[in-house]
C-alpha cells in the first residue's frame, strides 16, 4: 500500500500545471524529433539540457525523460509512410508497417503501433513501479566491488550489443572512458588531458560532447547522405486510421508479448529499445502459424516491436533510478542531467527524494497518455513535419546547438568542443562506429576509475576482492559472456555461411 | 561542389590510426601522471590502461576496414557548415545573435543549392527573432542581439 501512497504523492507532483505543461512540452518535442529521420532522441535531449537549468530538477528530468519516450511514439510515422525508421528502435516497424501503407494501410498501422506503445509503456510504468522499491533496498546492499561490476557489465554489454561490430562498439566505449578521463582526479587532485586548457580542468562538458557526437554529427551525416523519399501530402482522419475487427484482435497478444518482452529487456543493462523491438519481432515471427506474412505487412510485426521499444524505453529507468547504472547512452545522459542537478541516483533516491522519484514515474503515465491523446488526432500535422525542408531544419537545428551549448557557460571553447566532436561523430557514422558507447563510457568512466581504485585502497591491493560477492562474480561472469559470445557468434556465422558457399 | 565521393578502405584505416593515436597518446601520457602500487593507484594507470586497449581494438577494427565495400557521400556541406559553427562563435561576443547567426546561415546556404543568399538572410533573421523571443527574453541567457556593437 505503501507504493501506492508514494504513487499518488508522484501524482501530485506530476499533475501541477507546470509539470503538466513541460511534460505536454516534452512529449511533442520528442515525438517531432522521433517522426523525423535522422534527428535523434539523444541530439534533443541534449539540447534541452540547458534549459532544464532554469527549472525545478524534477521538472527538468520529465522535460528530458517526455522526449526520451515521446521520440519512440513518432519513430514509427516514417517508418511506416517513408520506410525509414525514424528512430533505430523503430528499424523492426519498417519490416511490416511500409507494406501496410503501401497496400494502403498506413493509416490503420499507425493507429495500430500508437496504441501498442501506449500498452507497452503502461506495462513498462507497472513493472518499474512494482520493481524500483525492492531493488533499491537491495542495490543499498552494494558496495565498491560490486558497483565496479555492475558498471563493467552495462558498459561492456552495451558496446557489444551495439548494432555492426563488436570491436568497433568496444572500441568506442574505451574512448569515451578516456574522455571521461579528461580534467581533475578526484582522488590526487591530478590534471589530466587539460592540455593547458582551464575549461578542460572539470572535464569535458557533457552538454558540449553530447551536442557534438548526436547533434552535429548526425546533420552532417544527414547532410552527407542522399535525399529521402518525399512523405504524402496529407494526413488520416481517425475514421480512416480504425483497423478492422481481426486487425485488433491480431495485435492484442503480439502487443502484450512485446511489452513483457520489452518490460524485461529494457531493465537489463546494455540493451535498449532497439533490441527489444528485433527480439519481440523475431518471437513474433518464430510462435507465428504463418510466418510468411511477415515483411508482407502483417499486424503483429508492428504491434510487438512498437510495444517492445516503449516498455523498454520505460524500463531503462529500472537501473538508473534504482542503482544508478544507466543500461544505455540515453540513460546515461539522464544520469548526467540529475547529478548536474545535484541529485544523487541511486538506491538512496527513492527514500531521500521520493518526491522526485515518485514524480518522475508519475509523470510517465501522464506523458503517456498526453502522446495517446495528441499522436492520432495530430497525425495530419505529424505527417506535415515530414515535408519540413532540411534548407530550413537543419541551420535551425545547428542553431540551437550553437546557442545551446554556449548558454552552459557563456564560454565559446564549449562550441569548439561541440564541434570537434561532431567531426568525430561524423567520421564515426561515416565508418560505422556506434555512437552511444562514447557518451555510456564518457559518463560512467569516471564511476567505474573511482570504485575500481576504492575497491583496491579497501583491500591493500587484493584483487580477490572483485569475486568477494555473489553479484560482483555474477557481473563479471556475465561481462566475460559479453565479450567473448559477440565474436564467436559471428565466427560461427562466417563459418556456416562458408560451409553454404 | 555538392558532387559525392566514394569513401572506402583508406579512410577507414586513416580513422583506425587516429583512434590508435589517441590511444598511445593516452598510454604515453598515463604513463607520465603516474602508475602507482596496486594498493594506491596512481592518477596515470587507468588512461595507461585504456590506452594500450584502445590500440589494441583499433588495431583490431583496422582489419575489418573496408569489409562493406566503399560508400558514396557528399562532404562540402559538412566542409561550410563547421566553418559557418566556428565563425557563430567567433562572433557571438563582438557581434551579437542577428550577425553570428547571418554568418552561420551564409555559410550554409553555400553548401545548400536550394537555399540562396537572399533566403539565408531571411531565415537568419527569423532564427534570430525565434533566438531573441526564446533564449533572450524568455530564459534570460546572457547573450546580445547586437553583441559589443551596442
Amino acid at each position: 500500500m505503501s507504493v501506492l501512497y508514494d504513487l499518488a504523492a508522484g501524482f501530485q507532483v506530476a499533475l501541477t500545471w507546470q509539470a503538466l505543461l513541460i511534460c505536454f512540452g516534452g512529449v511533442m518535442l520528442g515525438t517531432f524529433v522521433g517522426v523525423l529521420p535522422g534527428i535523434g532522441a539523444l541530439a534533443a535531449i541534449s539540447l534541452c539540457l540547458p534549459l532544464t537549468y532554469y527549472m525545478l530538477p524534477v521538472h527538468g528530468l520529465i522535460l528530458l525523460a517526455g522526449i526520451f519516450y515521446g521520440a519512440q511514439y513518432g519513430s514509427s510515422t516514417s517508418s511506416i509512410l517513408l520506410n525509414i525508421p525514424g528512430t533505430p528502435a523503430a528499424a523492426a516497424t519498417c519490416i511490416d508497417g511500409h507494406p501496410m501503407a503501401k497496400k494502403g494501410r498506413a493509416g490503420q498501422a499507425l493507429f495500430i503501433v500508437t496504441l501498442s506503445s501506449f500498452f507497452g509503456g503502461c506495462v513498462a510504468i507497472m513493472i518499474l513501479v512494482a520493481f524500483a522499491p525492492p531493488l533499491a533496498r537491495f542495490a543499498l546492499t552494494f558496495g565498491a566491488p560490486e558497483y565496479f561490476a555492475v558498471m563493467l557489465l552495462g558498459l561492456v554489454a552495451a558496446s557489444t550489443a551495439s548494432p555492426g561490430s563488436p570491436v568497433k562498439g568496444l572500441a568506442m566505449m574505451v574512448l569515451g572512458l578516456i574522455f571521461g578521463m579528461v580534467g581533475t582526479d578526484v582522488t590526487s587532485g591530478a590534471y589530466r588531458f587539460t592540455l593547458g586548457y582551464v575549461e578542460l580542468t572539470d572535464g569535458i562538458n557533457l552538454v558540449a560532447m553530447a551536442m557534438g557526437l548526436f547533434g552535429i554529427g548526425e546533420v552532417l551525416s544527414n547532410l552527407a547522405e542522399r535525399e529521402t523519399p518525399a512523405p504524402p501530402r496529407k494526413g488520416f482522419s481517425l475514421r480512416e486510421m480504425l483497423p478492422t475487427r481481426e486487425e485488433a484482435r491480431s495485435s492484442v497478444m503480439p502487443a502484450v508479448r512485446g511489452s513483457l518482452l520489452g518490460s524485461w529487456i529494457g531493465a537489463l543493462p546494455g540493451t535498449g529499445p532497439s533490441i527489444a523491438a528485433f527480439i519481440a519481432y523475431a518471437t513474433e515471427k518464430r510462435i507465428s502459424r504463418t510466418p510468411e506474412r511477415f515483411g508482407t505487412g502483417a499486424v503483429e510485426g508492428i504491434a510487438a516491436p512498437e510495444a517492445a521499444n516503449n516498455a523498454s524505453v520505460q524500463a531503462a529507468f529500472i537501473p538508473t533510478l534504482c542503482i544508478g547504472i544507466p543500461g544505455d547512452a540515453v540513460m546515461a545522459f539522464m544520469l548526467g542531467a540529475m547529478i548536474i542537478h545535484g541529485i544523487v541516483p541511486g538506491p538512496g533516491l527513492i527514500t531521500e527524494q521520493p518526491d522526485m522519484f515518485w514524480g518522475l514515474v508519475a509523470s510517465f503515465w501522464v506523458g503517456n497518455v498526453l502522446l495517446l491523446l495528441l499522436t492520432l488526432p495530430l497525425i495530419g500535422m505529424w505527417v506535415r513535419i515530414l515535408s519540413i525542408p532540411r534548407q530550413v531544419l537543419y541551420p535551425l537545428i545547428i542553431f540551437l546547438i550553437c546557442v545551446g551549448v554556449y548558454s552552459v557557460n557563456s564560454n565559446v571553447f564549449d562550441i569548439f568542443v561541440a564541434v570537434a566532436f561532431g567531426l568525430v561523430g561524423f567520421a564515426m557514422s561515416l565508418f560505422k562506429y556506434p555512437v552511444a558507447p562514447v557518451l555510456l563510457g564518457y559518463i560512467l568512466g569516471p564511476l567505474v576509475e573511482e570504485n575500481f581504485r576504492r575497491t583496491l585502497f579497501i583491500s591493500d591491493g587484493d584483487f580477490s576482492a572483485f569475486v568477494s560477492s555473489p553479484v560482483s562474480i555474477t557481473c563479471l561472469v556475465l561481462s566475460l559472456v559479453a565479450l567473448v559470445l559477440p565474436p564467436l557468434l559471428m565466427l560461427r556465422s562466417r563459418r556456416l555461411a562458408a560451409a553454404r558457399g | 561542389m555538392n558532387g559525392f565521393l566514394a569513401i572506402g578502405k583508406r579512410a577507414e584505416l586513416a580513422f583506425a590510426a587516429f583512434l590508435f593515436a589517441l590511444g598511445a597518446i593516452s598510454a604515453w601520457n598515463g604513463w607520465a601522471y603516474g602508475i602507482g602500487q596496486w594498493n594506491d593507484i596512481g592518477p596515470g594507470a587507468f588512461p595507461f590502461g585504456l590506452g594500450v586497449v584502445l590500440m589494441g581494438l583499433a588495431a583490431l577494427a583496422a582489419r575489418e576496414a573496408g569489409a562493406s565495400g566503399s560508400i558514396e557521400r557528399r562532404l562540402a556541406p559538412a566542409m561550410m557548415l563547421l566553418p559557418g559553427i566556428i565563425l557563430w562563435a567567433l562572433l557571438i561576443e563582438p557581434v551579437g545573435l542577428i550577425g553570428a547567426t547571418l554568418v552561420l546561415c551564409l555559410c550554409y546556404s553555400l553548401a545548400e543549392e536550394r537555399l540562396n543568399l537572399v533566403q539565408a538572410a531571411l531565415l537568419a533573421l527569423a532564427l534570430s527573432a525565434m533566438g531573441y523571443v526564446v533564449f533572450i527574453l524568455g530564459f534570460h541567457l546572457n547573450i546580445n542581439l547586437l553583441g559589443d556593437l551596442l
